[in-house]
């Protein structure tokens, strides 16, 4: 099956896209320094950070909803991590709270113009030609080559549960599938995990992380 | 003629303490083509995975002389496996570093990497699918890019888990042929019977994790009684 979710926007021609994939990294990553650093209160400079990055993302053509949405996707997890401080700092805290929002809203918006301009071979290549340890780039070019597999099994799985269901399911007996289905996907990635480490090793494998000269 | 695989009473427990092979015995000669046929869950994969040491039983297996338990990097180099799963064989993103994958672990260097992943590719008809990213392949190409991944290492011994296995016909004829004209020892578990007639030189029939016959293969097919009671007529 054909999906594409984090490089769907990859394969377009701009400047920021034919970019050398190196460049892209170490930019974002100071970039993204310097957001982190920047002091909760200079909202001048956020709106400086974010109208760069709008610029950026206008360059590279990439629809801007596809962007917003992806982003969107994280902001649950940083708010639930930083929603208490506000009750333990009173109104300075309010002021953290904003700040540490938008400092990490603005650099996932960075690293997420990364990814979606970069094809994913290019950027683990970048990586790579940086010097980043050969196992990280190994962990995460599987998790581009499984995530798909992952994505199938569980609309499979779906799929063979509603060729089979004949009412409106309850909600709870829709919790108690889902869950179930969790779980059966857990046990055969585990599994496959072991089949492709056998595989690796079939072909040489002895642990230690290699790529061409 | 010389013996490249000699097991000897090899026998094999799961860890669940579930029996998977008893007695095994066989010899395969160099330029054999063997083909291993038996009902599912007779044992046929856990006996390919002894050929290059993923699995180890009581040890009693020696491919080339040499007992495969002590000499696992010598093995690998000289048995090409290829597991029925193509998305188990083809781990990487690209289909270039999957081909290369076994040539890097030799440490080849680049040059000789580069020549053997496009002979590989090449013979199996996948010359331009170099750049290409695995998930997006169909199942036959990612299957026959599968067997590239082992051809790139230039294996002695070629084990195959089921080859043909859900391709169609055209590719599985192919298929068939390209194997057929390929000068190496040959070991195949398959339910294809038209290809084991047309490739494999003996067969062997494993049923409940022992082997049931063991014969060239115009003496099986001759066998109308034994083919009967295997179902495999």
């Amino acid at each position: 099956m054909h999906h594409s979710y984090i490089d769907k926007y990859a394969e377009l021609d701009s400047v920021i896209h034919k970019a050398d994939s190196r460049l892209k990294i170490i930019i974002s990553f100071v970039f993204i320094l310097f957001i982190v650093s920047a002091n909760p209160t200079a909202y001048l400079s956020f709106v400086l950070y974010g109208l760069i990055l709008l610029i950026l993302l206008a360059v590279s053509r990439i629809p801007f909803l596809f962007i917003f949405k992806k982003t969107l996707v994280v902001i649950p997890f940083v708010v639930l991590i930083a929603v208490f401080i506000p009750f333990m700092k009173g109104q300075d805290g309010i002021i953290l709270f904003r700040g540490i929002v938008l400092r990490s809203y603005l650099s996932i918006l960075c690293m997420t113009l990364l990814i979606s301009s970069t094809k994913f071979t290019r950027l683990l290549k970048g990586l790579e030609q940086l010097k980043i340890p050969k196992i990280f780039i190994m962990i995460m070019s599987f998790m581009y080559r499984y995530l798909f597999l992952l994505v199938d099994e569980t609309q499979r799985m779906q799929r063979a549960k509603e060729s089979r269901s004949f009412k409106k399911t309850k909600r709870f007996r829709i919790v108690k599938i889902l869950s179930n289905i969790i779980g059966v996907l857990f046990v055969r990635s585990y599994e496959r995990a072991e089949r492709v480490y056998l595989a690796m090793c079939s072909r040489g494998f002895n642990g230690r992380a290699r790529t061409m000269e | 003629m010389r013996k490249v695989i000699e097991i000897k009473n090899l026998n094999y427990t799961y860890p669940d303490g579930k029996r998977a092979l008893e007695n095994i015995t066989l010899d395969i000669f160099k330029g054999d083509s063997v083909g291993i046929i038996g009902p599912n869950g007779a044992g046929k994969t856990t006996f390919l995975l002894h050929l290059n040491g993923i699995f180890n039983g009581n040890s009693s297996v020696k491919v080339c002389g040499l007992p495969v338990s002590e000499n696992l990097n010598d093995i690998r180099r000289k048995v090409g496996l290829v597991f029925q799963d193509p998305d188990d064989q083809l781990f990487m993103h690209t289909v270039f570093d999957d081909v290369a994958f076994g040539p890097v672990n030799m440490e080849l260097e680049s040059g000789e990497i580069r020549k053997r992943v496009d002979d590989a590719l090449g013979s199996v008809d996948m010359g331009d699918y170099k750049e290409r990213i695995s998930h997006h392949l169909s199942f036959g190409e990612k299957k026959r890019i599968s067997l590239a991944t082992v051809l790139s290492m230039n294996p002695e011994i070629l084990v195959l888990d089921e080859p043909t296995g859900n391709l169609d016909p055209k590719h599985r004829k192919d298929l068939i042929n390209f194997l057929r004209d390929m000068d190496v020892t040959k070991v195949m578990a398959t339910h294809d019977m038209d290809m084991v007639l047309s490739i494999c030189n003996k067969i062997v029939i494993m049923d409940k994790g022992r082997i049931v016959a063991l014969d060239a293969t115009e003496n099986i097919f001759r066998n109308k009684e034994l083919l009967r009671l295997y179902s495999l007529d």
